[in-house]
């Protein structure tokens, strides 16, 4: 391989590395605290905040205008609604107006509602990205933001017995599912920054929650089973809510799902969202409301089964569900009762699907109108009535913001010190190579930082320590290729000779270490969660980062000195000239 | 070419050295057993704090007002209906005293303040909130927390606090760092027969130590419970990991080497993870995955050190196929000596900045890794050669008895054709 294409290697790398480590970067030291504060939270927070936003926006700028005001907005205050005003104009292929004032940016938009919702778009958009950014950053772990950690176990051994026979993996994959299901549908409830809930294992859930350290607010999460059950839809009800909510998109309460106007939802009847499942399968409001009976047609524990099938003659995917006997006999009254409404299935206040009722149903159920996905979606949330999963805490952390604030800046001072000893020490008693260990050294923290972030790891504590650790450990590659290209000096040969010979010689070496190295940090990867992974992983990472830098960075900078700077001695120790 | 080192010569000493602080380690095991941490101990470790609460903060404004206190500042974001927000910062170095950070917050419309401490304190003993988020409203006032340094003003001690936990049973209580900051380690045992005991055991601490010293004046830093099940799991994991690391590098060091050098590898490795353990035994340090995750770590730092070593006798033995396995040894090793030390000098650098400058587990982790990477380094050189060694002379010896063996069947075949001519 030519230098030159060595050179452009490294740099590749490098530009690669700083990609990934751009979004960490400008979220941390370029966004505002406030922004910030905004983008944790929950997707329906966002929503919210857009929301309110584009009210407040669309209510200043019809004032505005009413009043006959001809100033120009200000750019600043009104930043997102020009930019959702300059869009429409465009789209409208209209050439934009000379000054924008209140009258030309509302002209811009067919009506009122079209004007709120593409400038509460261009809010929510904002902030998602800010969120997307965020999701890119390096995490940090619990240990250093503060927070709280659960990790969940489910009851495969109690759910075998309920069956009767031992589980196979898929009915185990599809109970774990049911569990982060039910978890699920009760996130959004938290408030201030959004739960992280992912399988862990075979058979255990982890839920994170950064920022909170209150171990009583994770029982609203975990503590019972998920109350499935099907409600009667008031239809006319809804759609009046619906109407009204297209004039005035701030109708309804959020926080207690009520309207002003008292004759909208009748007695006996409340208000409750619409969810679908947004593409990381979590619950996405969908900006719809039901009206639906106070009290449920059916409890979810009469559910016996639940499975898709299609259609045999159109080919359409359906939902079709078993009730036991007595489950059967309340469906039939209620449906006979209610033919031509829309029944709804409701898991803990959401509504996730609903069906119009054709006829008097008993036992066995079928549910059509929904695509492949819906349809299992449904079918899976059916299921975790039929066959509820139990939910043990079996590890529970909660750690305060300020000793994660602490831990940082110990962490960070302490790779700072390790990092300048080790260093300074290869310049000591290396002299001039001492400057290839500190320039590979400081593209080795480098790239490795980058790859966490490409990979989208979380920054712990221990991974620091881990390094931290691969600094010292990575130095080594460099040494076995000084003591060798040293040992070639002593023999008389002359600079270029000495340099290949050593690196020649020390590769396979370098090479046979590392790997056994990166082999029992692959393995340590696998050893429980959270902290131990974090480590493993750095190092892991620092070996193979290392590996490429002292074989690859550290020889172009010798090349580099020899064809550059002319170079016909090797500064490389006191004793060898 | 420097002077070779024999250091077969010193292997008389190493090797019993070795076995007695690995037997005695063993044994300590047996009979003392490890301290073992909270990852694998069923139960509740929390770290609590007594601090008397300095102002109490609230707000009646419109929309929210997210309040925390870091090291040197509190910080305000506010969140108007209309959803723009603003946010504030109070310096510790701007804002000196308690009264000062009091009037800072009243400044900001919607606050209201209630000073519970002198105001003449310095702000820098507001203690940080534990809730990066704790949301204030009228309803729901936030505390804020300082560390008094009138020890008299809230005395605790471990006896007090027992005293306040009697109904608990199996109570753990550690004073944490200086007395004035009123900071405990206490870890309550779970039986493992209530189903809700990550929530309840929680919930009555805090109780049972709200009603001894006041409600407002404990803080709960951290918190972790483990369920009993999940302790089985890690150890059980821990072991089999660790052994099936050993065996993947007895395969891979076969494959790359001969399989004596791979035994001997693996052995110095083991031999490491031994005096690791003795080390942690008599120096009582708690056993948690951090320690497993050292001793990992050291199994891999030593393979490197030894595989460098070996890759070198190596290299020896193929230059020189006809001098005794002992040179080439001692030659291999005072040749990459130099090495040896800059290395687990260089790690051994960055390990005692983590063991200064860290706290807590990570404190202990670093160590490990220094103990580690003493006897990973002395292994290597000392371990892994001698079984070599001591393998070739043994075959050395077979090779001699089955010559031997051979000349004498030869012999004896000469006589007895020579008997029978």
């Amino acid at each position: 391989m030519s230098k030159i294409q060595r050179l452009l290697i490294v740099l590749a790398v490098i530009a690669v590395a700083f990609a990934f480590l751009w979004p960490t970067v400008s979220w941390y030291f370029f966004t505002d605290k406030a922004d910030q504060a905004l983008a944790v939270g929950s997707r329906e927070q966002i929503r919210e905040y857009a929301r309110s936003m584009a009210v407040s926006d669309l209510n200043e700028l019809k004032t505005r205008a009413a009043r006959g005001d001809q100033t120009p907005l200000p750019a600043t205050k009104f930043a997102s609604v020009l930019q959702a005003a300059s869009k429409a104009y465009k789209d409208a292929r209209r050439g934009a107006p000379k000054s924008w004032t209140a009258a030309t940016v509302l002209a811009g938009f067919d009506n009122e509602r079209a004007a709120y919702d593409s400038i509460e778009n261009v809010y929510r958009t904002t902030v998602m990205n800010l969120k997307a950014k965020h999701g890119k950053a390096i995490q940090l772990g619990l240990d250093l933001s503060g927070g709280m950690s659960v990790v969940i176990q489910a009851d495969m051994q109690a759910l075998s017995q309920k069956v009767g026979h031992t589980l196979s993996a898929a009915e185990k994959d599809d109970a774990m599912k049911r569990g982060i299901e039910v978890l699920n549908s009760r996130i959004d409830k938290f408030g201030l920054t959004e739960p992280v809930i992912r399988q862990q294992g075979e058979d255990q859930i982890y839920v994170e929650i950064p920022g909170a350290a209150d171990p009583e607010r994770i029982n609203s999460i975990i503590m019972g089973k998920g109350n499935l059950a099907f409600y009667i839809v008031n239809d006319d009800a809804t759609n009046k809510l619906n109407e009204l909510l297209t004039n005035n998109p701030t109708a309804v309460d959020e926080k207690t799902l009520t309207v002003s106007d008292p004759n909208l939802v009748p007695a006996g009847y409340v208000i409750r969202k619409f969810y679908k499942k947004d593409n990381y399968g979590l619950d996405e409001f969908t900006g719809r409301y039901m009206v639906i009976a106070e009290t449920p047609g059916l409890d979810g524990n009469h559910i016996q089964s639940a499975q898709v099938s299609t259609d045999p003659i159109t080919g359409a995917p359906e939902t079709n569900f078993v009730l036991d006997k007595e489950g059967g006999e309340i469906f039939y009254k209620l449906t006979s009762a209610n033919v031509g409404k829309t029944l709804a299935v409701v898991l803990d206040d959401h509504v996730k699907a609903g069906a119009r009722i054709q006829e008097p149903i008993r036992d066995q159920v079928r549910m059509t109108g929904f695509n492949q996905d819906e349809a299992q979606n449904l079918a899976l949330l059916l299921r975790t009535a039929a066959l509820p999963v139990e939910l043990t805490v079996v590890n529970q952390q909660a750690i305060g913001a300020t000793l994660g604030e602490d831990a940082v800046h110990a962490g960070i001072f302490a790779v700072s010190i390790a990092f300048l000893l080790v260093i300074g020490f290869m310049l000591l008693y290396y002299k001039g190579a001492g400057i290839n260990t500190a320039i590979a050294e400081i593209i080795n923290l480098f790239i490795m930082i980058g790859v966490l972030s490409a990979f989208g790891l979380t920054l712990t504590l221990p991974s620091i320590a881990g390094f931290v650790l691969t600094i010292g450990v990575s130095v080594d590659a460099n040494v076995l290729i000084f003591e060798r290209i040293k040992e070639e000096l002593r023999l008389g040969k002359g600079r270029i000779a000495s340099i290949k010979a050593g690196f020649d010689k020390a590769f396979w070496t370098i090479f046979d270490s590392h790997l056994t190295n990166l082999i029992a940090a692959l393995f340590l990867a696998q050893l429980g969660s959270g902290p131990i992974q974090g480590f493993a992983v750095s190092l892991a990472i620092g070996t193979i980062c290392s590996l490429f830098t002292s074989l690859f960075v550290s020889h172009l900078i010798f090349d580099f000195e020899t064809d550059v700077l002319k170079l016909k001695h090797t500064s490389i120790s006191w004793r060898v000239k | 070419m420097t002077r070779v080192i024999n250091f077969d010569r010193s292997f008389k000493i190493t090797v019993p050295i070795s076995l007695a602080i690995i037997i005695s380690g063993l044994i300590g095991v047996a009979f003392i057993g490890f301290r073992m941490g909270v990852d694998f101990q069923a139960g509740l470790n929390t770290s609590i704090q007594f601090a008397p609460p300095s102002m109490v903060v609230s707000y009646t404004g419109e929309g929210t007002m997210r309040l925390s206190v870091a090291k040197s500042e509190v910080d305000l974001i506010s969140q108007a209906p209309s959803g723009s927000s603003k946010s504030y910062t109070l310096g510790f170095d701007t804002y000196t005293t308690l009264q000062a950070i009091a009037d800072g917050l009243k400044a900001i419309p919607g606050m209201q303040v209630d000073l519970k401490a002198v105001g003449s304190a310095p702000s820098s003993l507001l203690l940080g909130t534990s809730q990066t988020d704790s949301s204030l409203s009228a309803d729901s006032p936030a505390i804020l927390h300082y560390r008094s340094t009138d020890l008299s003003q809230l005395a605790v001690t471990v006896e007090s606090i027992r005293e306040a936990l009697k109904s608990f049973g199996s109570v753990s209580i550690q004073r944490a760092g200086d007395p004035a900051n009123r900071e405990f380690v206490i870890r309550i045992e779970d039986s493992g027969k209530d189903q809700g005991a990550s929530q309840s055991i929680h919930t009555n601490l805090v109780n049972a130590l709200g009603a001894a010293f006041g409600a407002d004046n404990v803080i709960v830093n951290s918190s972790q419970f483990v369920g009993a099940r999940f302790s089985q799991t890690l150890a059980h994991q821990a072991v089999w990991l660790t052994l099936l690391v050993f065996a993947v590098i007895l395969l891979y060091c076969s494959f790359r080497f001969k399989p004596v050098y791979a035994f001997g590898a693996v052995l110095s490795v083991v031999h490491d993870a031994l005096v690791l353990v003795a080390f942690i035994v008599f120096t009582r340090m708690e056993f948690n995955t951090t320690i497993i995750a050292a001793i990992l770590t050291i199994v891999g730092y030593s393979i490197n050190d030894t595989i460098v070593i070996y890759d070198r006798i190596r290299e020896k033995v193929k230059l020189n196929p006809n001098a005794i396995f002992r040179e080439n040894m001692n030659r291999g090793v005072t040749e990459t000596l130099g090495r040896t030390f800059i290395t687990s000098g260089t790690v051994l650098l960055s390990s005692i900045a983590l063991y200064i400058f860290t706290t807590g587990s990570m404190k202990d982790f670093a160590l490990c890794i220094i103990v580690g990477v003493v006897t990973g380094t002395y292994s290597s050189v000392f371990i892994a050669s001698a079984f070599v060694d001591m393998w070739k002379i043994i075959e050395a010896r077979r090779e001699k008895a089955r010559q031997a063996g051979v000349a004498a069947a030869k012999a004896a075949e000469l006589a007895a054709k020579k008997a029978g001519r």
